[in-house]
């Protein structure tokens, strides 16, 4: 059995530690590139979203490199990320390809099926060894959100923003290979200290912009066309608000919703939006919110092209932004996205936050 | 004066009116609709509505505005959920909440909340606090909201029935309520299909017994109610030697529909007995390209089973 899995931005590097340390032979799907689009789009219906597409062009390139099996998640609506799995079956099916594809199921729409499931791949696996890999999987995932989270608020300061960016791909590298806790953690304060070392100028007050929308498009760089990286060399802080350990723990476990912090988001929302609306519609909506009140100089929104959720979300965050002055980009993304195009809006909107800022201060704007 | 409830003429009131005008007339409110689905409403809300919305929000974003200065109160529920463990698509949950964003004036909104998944009870709780706005008597809402039931269940089951032409070809028609029953969205569609002697069948006509054994072929519970109905349609159909095509009709930009459309086509295509049309509509459609198409897959049936 030789297992792969979609990529999602980082994930991969978790998934594989995890099914590794499980004894299972790992075929990790090539970095997505425009051939894995091309594939998606070609095979994939027209009006799916963007990640099915990228799903699918994911697993062809897998399947081609000998990977037989698939591990998919699932979900319980109504978002459509739910019935991707059955919807890609057919499509792989049709295409003639040999493999199996086993679909994780939430907790809460039946567990014995999750159960079920769960032993079929790791059938000859002691439940302390899937413990111990499993810890260390989840380290690895907070730590490289951890780190991402530091990374997005230096580049804003260094001299030379590459630089740091490239101490990131260092450390991810590095992470990688590492097979014990306690180095993870290292890892990252040696990053945090080879940052620290770089020509900084901590007088800046750079622009701060949150980041919100459709998690996958979010989370992988290829499909927003390195959105936190381009900001960042044009000196502005970012901070996500959602980050893959989030959303592990809220899709597999459900209990996020319970948290106080969730609350506090449906709390922002509820306003303008009164009702969950699946995926993450109402996050969004109470993310901006709770990024315009820690003064935040403006917000953007990603989504793929045909997002439910998002589009309910895109139709009332320009209310928001009129009500509470707060400039608000929504980015929709789909595989005709130019990187050109994409910048000088980026831009944009980055001197129009600037020049906001000027003018509230005093300044004078020719 | 009587209060004026509107009621925009679009997306689930194709499934839903006989039971929400009954309910208001049972009620004494006297109940105004949008006018039908025309030009100006279509220009109207896609002016308003961001471009990603599908079309069918599109328009009842024309619908409302159609309505605005005619009434007192707009109805316009929130449906969450119909049925247990299932939803109706996003955009139809956050409904309220984006006409709200996207149209200045409006008049004061009825927005119950549906929700099925909370509990059982949930339309008769939401029908009490839509009533009590506009009686004190409890009993006569409880009687509205049992009329109400009453007449949406008539209303669906008069328009089951079964294929009866064992000469004409039969083509079934697939799509939501909203594009089936709105004959300006759908370019009038049954009829001609009718006058090129076609018989048409629908998901409406399906019984929900026949609906839940077509549904039950899923690899995977589908938890949209309304693309359960167009999928469990299609299966069912699929089994049994009545039909000779089938046509998809999709609105622009409709997230179920892209997968629910998918997994329908690539089943048909496998067979060689049953012919595949899929209709994207938007507010770009055109009569005449449609009826060409139209002809040209009669045709292809006819050809077809002449030949054999």
């Amino acid at each position: 059995m030789k297992v792969t899995f979609p990529h999602m931005g980082n994930m991969n590097l978790s998934i594989k530690s995890l099914f590794n340390n499980l004894g299972l032979d790992v075929i990790e799907p090539p970095p997505i590139t425009k051939r894995t689009l091309d594939l998606g789009v070609k095979y994939s219906p027209e009006f799916a979203c963007l990640p099915l597409k990228i799903n699918i062009g994911n697993y062809i390139e897998a399947l081609e490199l000998g990977a037989d099996t698939i591990i998919m998640g699932g979900g319980i609506g109504p978002c459509r990320f739910g019935y991707y799995a059955e919807v890609q079956k057919e499509i792989l099916n049709d295409l003639g390809y040999d493999y199996e594809m086993i679909v994780l199921e939430p907790f809460q729409s039946r567990w014995e099926n999750f159960i079920k499931q769960f032993k079929f791949i790791f059938k000859h696996v002691e439940w302390w060894k899937f413990i111990s890999a499993w810890r260390l999987a989840w380290a690895k995932c907070e730590v490289i959100d951890k780190a991402n989270e530091y990374v997005n608020q230096m580049r804003a300061y260094a001299i030379e923003p590459q630089s740091v960016t490239k101490l990131y791909k260092e450390f991810l590298r590095k992470l990688e290979r590492t097979e014990d806790k306690r180095e993870l953690y290292s890892l990252v304060i040696g990053l945090k200290d080879k940052i620290l070392d770089l020509d900084l100028d901590m007088k800046r007050d750079p622009l701060k912009i949150g980041i919100v929308g459709e998690i996958y498009v979010v989370l992988e760089p290829f499909t927003n066309l390195n959105l936190e990286e381009k900001l960042g060399e044009m000196g502005v802080i970012v901070d996500r608000s959602i980050y893959l350990s989030d959303w592990v723990s809220e899709h597999l476990f459900s209990n996020a919703s319970n948290t106080a912090k969730h609350h506090k988001i449906e709390e922002a929302a509820e306003p303008y939006l009164e009702h969950f609306v699946g995926g993450h519609g109402l996050e969004t909506i109470g993310q901006t919110i709770l990024y315009d009140e820690k003064g935040y100089d403006g917000v953007i929104q990603l989504a793929p092209f045909t997002c439910m959720p998002e589009i309910v979300a895109q139709s009332i965050l320009p209310e928001i932004s009129k009500e509470r002055n707060l400039p608000v980009l929504s980015l929709v993304l789909d595989e005709h996205t130019g990187d050109a195009g994409f910048i000088t809006r980026l831009e944009a909107f980055v001197d129009l936050l600037a020049r906001k800022r000027r003018d509230q201060v005093g300044g004078q704007v020719i | 004066m009587t209060l004026k409830v509107g009621i925009p003429k679009s997306l689930l009131y194709f499934y839903y009116y006989p039971g929400w005008k009954k309910f208001f007339a049972e009620l004494g409110v006297e109940t105004v609709e949008s006018s039908s689905s025309n030009k100006a409403i279509v220009n109207k809300g896609v002016k308003l509505a961001i471009d990603e919305a599908c079309f069918p929000v599109k328009m009842c974003h024309g619908h409302v505005l159609d309505l605005c200065d005619k009434v007192d109160y707009l109805f316009l529920p929130r449906i969450v959920s119909v049925e247990n463990n299932e939803y109706v698509c996003p955009k139809l949950m956050g409904l309220p909440d984006m006409i709200r964003s996207n149209i200045d004036n409006l008049p004061q909104l009825l927005t119950p909340t549906i929700n099925r998944n909370q509990s059982w009870l949930s339309l008769l709780k939401a029908n009490l606090e839509l009533g009590a706005k506009f009686t004190d008597n409890k009993l006569k809402i409880l009687k509205a909201h049992w009329k109400a039931n009453q007449a949406f269940k008539k209303y669906h089951k008069d328009l089951t029935k079964s294929i009866k032409s064992q000469d004409r070809l039969v083509i079934a028609l697939l799509g939501h309520s909203y594009l089936l029953n709105d004959q300006y969205i759908n370019l009038g569609i049954i009829d001609k299909l009718k006058n090129l002697g076609v018989e048409v069948i629908t998901p409406q006509n399906l019984t929900s017994q026949q609906i839940k054994q077509g549904a039950n072929k899923l690899s995977k519970d589908l938890f949209w109610t309304f693309n359960k109905r167009i999928i469990g349609a299609a299966y069912y159909l699929f089994d049994r030697q009545e039909i000779d095509g089938i046509i998809q009709l999709a609105a622009f930009g409709c997230g179920p529909d892209a997968l629910i459309g998918e997994l329908i086509e690539r089943r048909a295509k496998r067979r060689d007995d049953i012919h595949f049309m899929s209709l994207n509509l938007d507010e770009h459609s055109g009569e005449a390209g449609l009826l060409t198409r139209l002809e040209a897959f009669v045709d292809m049936i006819k050809w077809e089973v002449k030949g054999a």
